[in-house]
């Protein structure tokens, strides 16, 4: 422990000046998330919260260069250092500078923003154990393989910079917070995690660079394998796994209604939608589709895919996609085809085989709340109401609910404005037209807080509001309202087969988009 | 005796090179053991093989009683090691770095510090980037020295350094002994003549041959031979003759196994009419170029 400390203090006499450049940064950035009423992160503190990272990895790349483990001209190599001595001054670096001071600023956010820190020290220590297993460990076990700094931040940027193409593959709609989407991230997390706490020892006690870097290369390409190509099915079923519906839920196909005619996709695909029942739900809950895979088997034999991955942009060059519409009885399951692969299997028959995803939710205790006023709202968090001009770029009023927690604020959370004297009501699900825009990297990553809002646009003054209009409010309508949060907490998961043989597609073709 | 070095089969190979060849060495503790050999002839390789800054390719190799890949804490506290190319950590100040590794050494004396300070007039407070190489090269050794190391290896120390600062280090070095053993490589041939007990000759990756200072000495000599009429050289020279040239009646070569009766009866028995033979000793550069150049015409025979 005298020479851990002893080393310890070497390197803070050492790297006083990036500790410090560290520290500021951390304080800048809880300074604007104490500061922040909304969802959206402005520039300056998206910016910061990407900058902050980096700097935490510079960080931990000099401490462990103090003393290399590459080189073998390093004069510490032949000093009577205990290799657990050396890495534990490492580690205590790492956390006094880093953890601890990350673990404060959220106790501080958190009171700040009226939660008691020691109510959620258990949040606040996993986010610590997150950290450490995503970022400062990995960082570490990066900079123990490599030689020096320029080796360093080349390795970072090419590791981040695939991160961020491989989750764009994954999720390319930028919902990186579904629990599929974690499922996800948990698995390359972990291996990336599990890979650096075995080399981190090892490099250490043996300095085997060579087959270290090659473990670690081959964990870094699992872990992006993971990230980026892991099918929404599998982690549907992990979900499903860890949290059962106990239905026998079936899907069939069902007499063929019409359905309704203004299916308009807009683009240059055959759309084919097949009637769906959908049996053995329970009955306390609501169902939400997720995504859906499907395999077609025309008549010759030849199979048509759905991608293993959400598909988006160039949908003209897809043979097929598909989902399930949730529209009541019957549900839908809606195959949008390549014109070319359509006019080749429309009239035989064909097998259509597949797996529906299904996420079962219960809706939570309702909170109301007068207009104006911060309150908790169970399951929410800390809610709040206010009118704000010109919250975005093409709104010039609108009355904003925005709430805060430091768990997960459930998807969806419905909120409706009731005016009594009138009994006109609103509805809304929060975080529903809250979309960041801008080309900066608005996230909060670091933040202990959850915040989802939802703005109401306002009517101008002496503007009419038609009756049924549901997108502008006016502004006496926010007078003696109240507001009712009701928070829709996830009960299940289900992934759900299903096999429809001799299905003709030209009987369930809709209208071509004109 | 017991050896604090000692190394059997070691082989050493980086890709596409063999860089240690089947090296079997033994160190007599209490000596100056010197490694000598051409640039490029594996004298680092063999250092930070021992010092398990390398790992061997096959062989093994024991420091200290231990074998070198288990090197650890324990031993190298026991270890003094300063090499040409060593990165010291150049931020700190002298008088820092000192009082930094001063923690890592139970065995650590002020008083022999102070006097090595002293000696090698060392400015505590400036920074180790600051300084000549020979000022580093001080430093280094006063870090090395003051825990009165049981055994000091020495990596080209002083290669680049004037004759007052050399002389200054190889004295402090040999006030150490012979309680330490030092274990040194060096290019210079006439620098360790002046002061190691025992020798080692590395040649292209393999060891020539290893004895003490004072034997290798006695038994290679360059001897003269004057023939009564010009005739050709026998065929049958024997091998410990190395680099045999006739220039007209004169013959000259390397007796690597000089022995004065022995010597003088074969030389007699292949020139039977020599009008005069003189045996002259050799210095240390000598020698080593006669074993050098033999190995080559050897290499260049096969």
């Amino acid at each position: 422990m005298h020479l851990m400390l002893h080393i310890f203090k070497k390197d803070l006499r050492r790297l006083w000046w990036a500790v410090a450049a560290t520290l500021l940064l951390l304080a800048a950035v809880a300074n604007a998330d104490c500061w922040r009423a909304d969802s959206v992160v402005g520039a300056a503190e998206g910016w910061l919260n990407l900058l902050l990272p980096l700097a935490w990895c510079c960080l931990i790349a000099l401490v462990v260069n103090e003393e290399p483990l590459v080189d073998d001209r390093e004069f510490w190599m032949t000093r009577p250092y205990r290799w657990r001595t050396l890495l534990g001054s490492k580690l205590l670096f790492v956390a006094v500078f880093i953890h601890v001071p990350l673990l404060i600023a959220d106790a501080a956010i958190l009171g700040i923003h009226g939660f008691q820190p020691l109510a959620y020290l258990p949040q606040l220590l996993w986010k610590q154990i997150v950290l450490a297993a995503v970022l400062t460990v990995p960082a570490m076990a990066l900079a123990a393989l490599l030689k020096n700094m320029a080796q360093f931040l080349l390795a970072a940027i090419v590791i981040l910079g695939a991160a961020a193409y491989l989750a764009g593959v994954a999720e390319p709609f930028g919902l990186h917070w579904i629990p599929p989407n974690v499922v996800r991230y948990s698995f390359a997390g972990f291996v990336l995690a599990l890979a650096a706490c075995a080399l981190l020892p090892i490099q250490y006690a043996r300095r085997r660079t060579v087959p270290a870097r090659i473990a670690g290369t081959v964990s870094v390409v699992l872990a992006g394998v993971l990230l980026g190509y892991l099918p929404p099915s599998f982690t549907y079923r992990i979900l499903a796994t860890l949290h059962p519906a106990h239905a026998a839920v079936a899907i069939r196909l069902t007499s063929s209604p019409q359905g309704p005619d203004s299916w308009n996709y807009g683009v240059a695909q055959t759309v084919v939608a097949l009637p769906l029942n959908v049996s053995g739900l329970p009955g306390d809950s609501e169902v939400q589709y997720g995504p859906a895979t499907v395999e077609i088997v025309g008549p010759r034999g030849e199979r048509y895919r759905t991608s293993a991955r959400p598909t988006y942009g160039n949908v003209e060059m897809i043979d097929l996609d598909a989902s399930i519409l949730n529209t009541g009885s019957p549900n839908w399951l809606v195959l949008r085809l390549r014109p070319s692969v359509y006019a080749r299997i429309k009239n035989g028959k064909v097998r259509v085989k597949g797996i529906s995803t299904l996420t079962f939710y219960r809706r939570g205790e309702t909170t109301w709340m007068p207009i104006g006023v911060s309150q908790a709202a169970p399951g929410a968090g800390h809610c709040s109401s206010t009118i704000v001009e010109s919250p975005r770029l093409y709104l010039d009023a609108a009355w904003k609910v925005l709430c805060e927690s430091p768990n997960a604020i459930p998807m969806p959370t419905e909120l409706r404005l009731w005016q009594p004297e009138t009994g006109r009501d609103w509805t809304q699900r929060l975080g529903a037209n809250s979309m960041a825009n801008g080309s900066t990297p608005l996230a909060a990553w670091l933040s202990p807080l959850n915040r989802s809002d939802t703005l109401w646009p306002l009517a101008p003054e002496g503007h009419t509001i038609l009756s049924g209009d549901r997108w502008q409010m006016p502004r006496d309508a926010l007078v003696n309202a109240k507001l009712a949060i009701t928070p829709n907490e996830t009960t299940a998961w289900a992934v759900v087969d299903f096999d429809f043989p001799d299905v003709t597609l030209s009987d369930y073709v809709r209208p071509r988009a004109r | 005796m017991s050896s604090p070095l000692r190394a059997e089969q070691l082989t050493k190979t980086f890709p596409g090179v063999e860089a240690l060849r089947s090296l079997t060495l033994e160190v007599p503790e209490g000596s100056v053991f010197a490694l000598v050999g051409a640039n490029g002839a594996g004298k680092t390789t063999v250092i930070k093989t021992l010092m398990n800054l390398h790992r061997p390719t096959s062989g093994r190799a024991e420091v200290l009683g231990v074998d070198s890949r288990s090197l650890g804490a324990d031993q190298l506290a026991q270890i003094g090691y300063v090499s040409e190319n060593q990165k010291l950590p150049g931020w700190m100040t002298v008088g820092y770095f000192l009082s930094y590794c001063k923690e890592f050494y139970p065995g650590w004396r002020d008083e022999d510090l102070a006097e090595l300070v002293r000696l090698y007039e060392l400015p505590l407070g400036r920074k180790l980037n600051s300084l000549s190489r020979g000022m580093r090269v001080k430093a280094a050794l006063a870090s090395s020295l003051a825990y009165r190391p049981r055994l000091i290896v020495l990596d080209e120390p002083f290669s680049g350094l004037d004759v007052l600062v050399r002389e200054q280090l190889i004295e402090s070095i040999l006030d150490r002994t012979p309680e330490a053993t030092v274990f040194l490589a060096s290019h210079d041939l006439a620098e360790i003549e002046s002061f190691a007990s025992h020798i080692a000759y590395l040649n292209d990756g393999r060891l020539e041959f290893m004895e003490e200072m004072a034997t290798l000495s006695d038994r290679f000599r360059e001897i003269e031979v004057t023939l009564g009429q010009p005739s050709a050289l026998p065929p049958d020279l024997p091998p410990t003759w190395l680099n045999p040239e006739q220039s007209g009646v004169v013959v000259r070569f390397t007796d690597s196994r000089f022995h004065p009766q022995r010597s003088h009866a074969e030389i007699q028995q292949r020139f039977p009419g020599a009008r005069e033979v003189t045996a002259r000793v050799l210095p240390l550069r000598a020698i080593v170029l006669a074993l050098a150049r033999s190995a080559k015409t050897n290499r260049g025979a096969r």
